[in-house]
């Protein structure tokens, strides 16, 4: 390997002051390496396991082309082993430090995991602001032709970037790390970390509706609708099979999704992101026109850049724009809450979900598991309210009965796995869902 | 907390009624002159409510009985009086009802008698000595979030039925 044979040069350069850290960045390239030769052996091996998975010739073709491009993109930009200066900013003037990581090579999490392990651990998100004029930045250049002066100064501090946990960086910068919890000044930065952390879970819905579903059902996820938190709930957009138009969502159901989130949550998925061109997209989703058609729609959105990036955690690989968290350990409250009809054939499932750092009482919990039921209507337009007359006359029924919530068992509170001896809810365990749904029993 | 509160018993005792009046006053006074002082919590906490209520007193004017009655027993010196109407009142006029704030101490330790006492500190709202390091609720985060807009739907009229 050229990796390898970098690494010994380098380690023969490295000043004896700063040999801990070198090893440490030595340590790092290594598992790099050995990931990218470990590549195809892991798929195989991840494929075995999942006999279940529908389409699985489709799936293991995506994942195949995933690596591929990956492994690529490695081989093009890391010929031999560049330094960049990443400073980092922590909550007081004694957590700061300045660290020379790998161009292309070291993430956000692996500066973190210098600083301690609780830093990298309780991270969300990255903010990254790159310290020299870059070339790549368009938004400077952008600025320097429309006023002179102004530009100057402007060039000078560039806008900070949004930077995913497990995607490396590239040019020198100075970074920042958020949290779920932070001082409750900043609440723009809070906003962002709400706004990635709904985006995922709303990508993780698409993962469930793949997964629940048996095979000789066409499910295809239309689009993953990027709704604010104000509304209680995240959603996506289904297309369902034709056959399935008379299907009433009973409670078992929502149920037996929320038990099949909670499989997917509990594997302690990475995501992994990818920054690929328009056609390499389009060539990984060949048989799935809706997704092509959101490729579509962000290539033109985006104009010039033509970069489209694509996310990957376990087998399913989805096109989003924008971050998402960095994998599911962070989860701990998922709820399927609803599955609501829209049109003749498209539905909106919706969810409500919460981080391990913030999770609430019970109580509080089946309060906004209620509300989370309700139609999101944020982005729909006016014609389909009128539409959906079921879903008025059950909402009607539901404000009849009066809600209680002494009385209210949440779908949560049936997923948990209580101990024999003490009775206490094990926090870790959650009931394994059974069987898959089926059209004949639907209709 | 006192173990009464779970049955209605509201108020400490603090040793009799003519020797609870007369700590009482000399926090109230203690408070209004220095703005912030530091006891044990059970007395820190029983003056937070006299003192919330001899400010809701008076801010309805100095042209009502009740309230010169009631300042006059509450407040030893003339100066104190003049603070409260001058200062304090204008200060929170905005303000409903909540104008103390504690904060905890570590607990001290009495070592001739083997015991322990929880400290804190009480302090009016908008004083001008330094902050109080005092955790703050964090209204941005996920949950709060979305408890707070729970909360405005459900004080929301309900036109839909």
């Amino acid at each position: 390997m050229n990796l390898t044979k970098n690494l010994t040069l380098i380690s023969n350069l490295i000043h004896p002051r700063t040999a801990q850290k070198g090893l440490l960045i030595y340590n790092e390239v290594r598992n790099v390496a050995k990931l990218s030769l470990c590549a195809a052996h892991r798929i195989d091996h991840d494929e075995s396991k999942s006999l279940e998975s529908r389409h699985k010739g489709e799936t293991q073709r995506r994942n195949l082309l995933f690596d591929e491009i990956k492994r690529e993109q490695l081989s093009n930009r890391v010929p031999r082993i560049e330094k960049i200066e990443v400073k980092y900013k922590g909550r007081g003037l004694a957590d700061d430090a300045v660290m020379f990581m790998n161009r292309h090579l070291s993430t956000p999490y692996h500066c973190a995991m210098h600083i301690s392990s609780s830093v990298a651990n309780s991270a969300v998100l990255a903010v990254v602001t790159p310290s020299d004029a870059q070339p790549n930045s368009k938004v400077t250049a952008v600025q320097a032709k429309h006023d002179g002066e102004v530009s100057a100064t402007e060039a000078a501090q560039p806008e900070p970037i949004l930077w995913d946990l497990h995607h490396p960086l590239q040019y020198n910068c100075s970074m920042e790390l958020l949290r779920f919890n932070m001082d409750n000044k900043n609440q723009r930065r809070h906003q962002e970390v709400n706004k990635a952390y709904w985006r995922t879970c709303s990508v993780i819905l698409g993962a469930i509706a793949r997964e629940a579903f048996k095979e000789n059902q066409k499910v295809g996820v239309l689009k993953i609708p990027e709704v604010s938190v104000e509304n209680g709930a995240f959603c996506c957009d289904l297309i369902l099979d034709p056959k399935m138009r008379g299907w009433k969502v009973k409670e078992e159901d929502l149920l037996f999704l929320s038990k099949v989130a909670r499989r997917i949550v509990s594997k302690n998925l990475k995501f992994e992101r990818l920054d690929v061109e328009t056609e390499l997209a389009r060539d990984v989703f060949k048989h799935d026109e809706h997704r092509l058609h959101t490729i579509a729609e962000m290539a033109t959105q985006q104009g010039d850049d033509e970069v489209i990036s694509m996310y990957r955690f376990g087998e399913h690989i989805e096109v989003c724009e924008g971050p998402l968290i960095s994998d599911t350990f962070k989860i701990f409250h998922f709820v399927v809450t609803a599955l609501h009809k829209l049109g003749s054939n498209t539905w909106r499932m919706q969810g409500l979900s919460l981080p391990e750092e913030l999770k609430v009482q019970h109580t509080v919990w089946s309060l906004l598991e209620s509300r989370a039921r309700k139609l999101v209507k944020e982005d729909l337009p006016d014609k389909v309210e009128s539409d959906e007359s079921d879903e008025r006359i059950k909402t009607d029924e539901s404000d009849d009965t009066k809600f209680n919530l002494h009385r209210y068992d949440s779908i949560e509170n049936r997923t948990k796995i209580r101990s024999k001896s003490s009775g206490q809810w094990l926090q870790k365990e959650w009931a394994e869902p059974q069987g898959m749904i089926d059209i004949q029993r639907c209709d | 907390m006192p173990r009464g509160f779970a049955h209605g018993n509201v108020f400490r005792k603090l040793g009799g009624h003519q020797r609870r009046l007369k700590l009482l006053k000399i926090l109230v006074n203690a408070l209004i002159k220095n703005e912030r002082i530091e006891t044990t919590f059970t007395k820190a906490h029983e003056t937070q409510k006299y003192m919330n209520r001899l400010i809701d007193i008076a801010k309805q004017g100095t042209d009502d009985a009740y309230t010169t009655d009631m300042v006059r027993y509450w407040t030893e010196d003339d100066s104190n009086k003049r603070k409260l109407f001058n200062v304090l009142v204008p200060r929170f006029t905005d303000h409903n009802g909540k104008y103390t704030r504690i904060a905890m101490l570590p607990t001290w330790h009495m070592k001739d008698i083997d015991d322990y006492k929880r400290m804190a500190v009480l302090e009016l709202k908008g004083n001008p000595l330094p902050p109080l390091p005092i955790k703050e609720d964090n209204p941005h985060t996920l949950q709060n979030v979305l408890i707070a807009a729970a909360k405005s739907e459900w004080k929301q009229p309900k036109n839909n039925v």
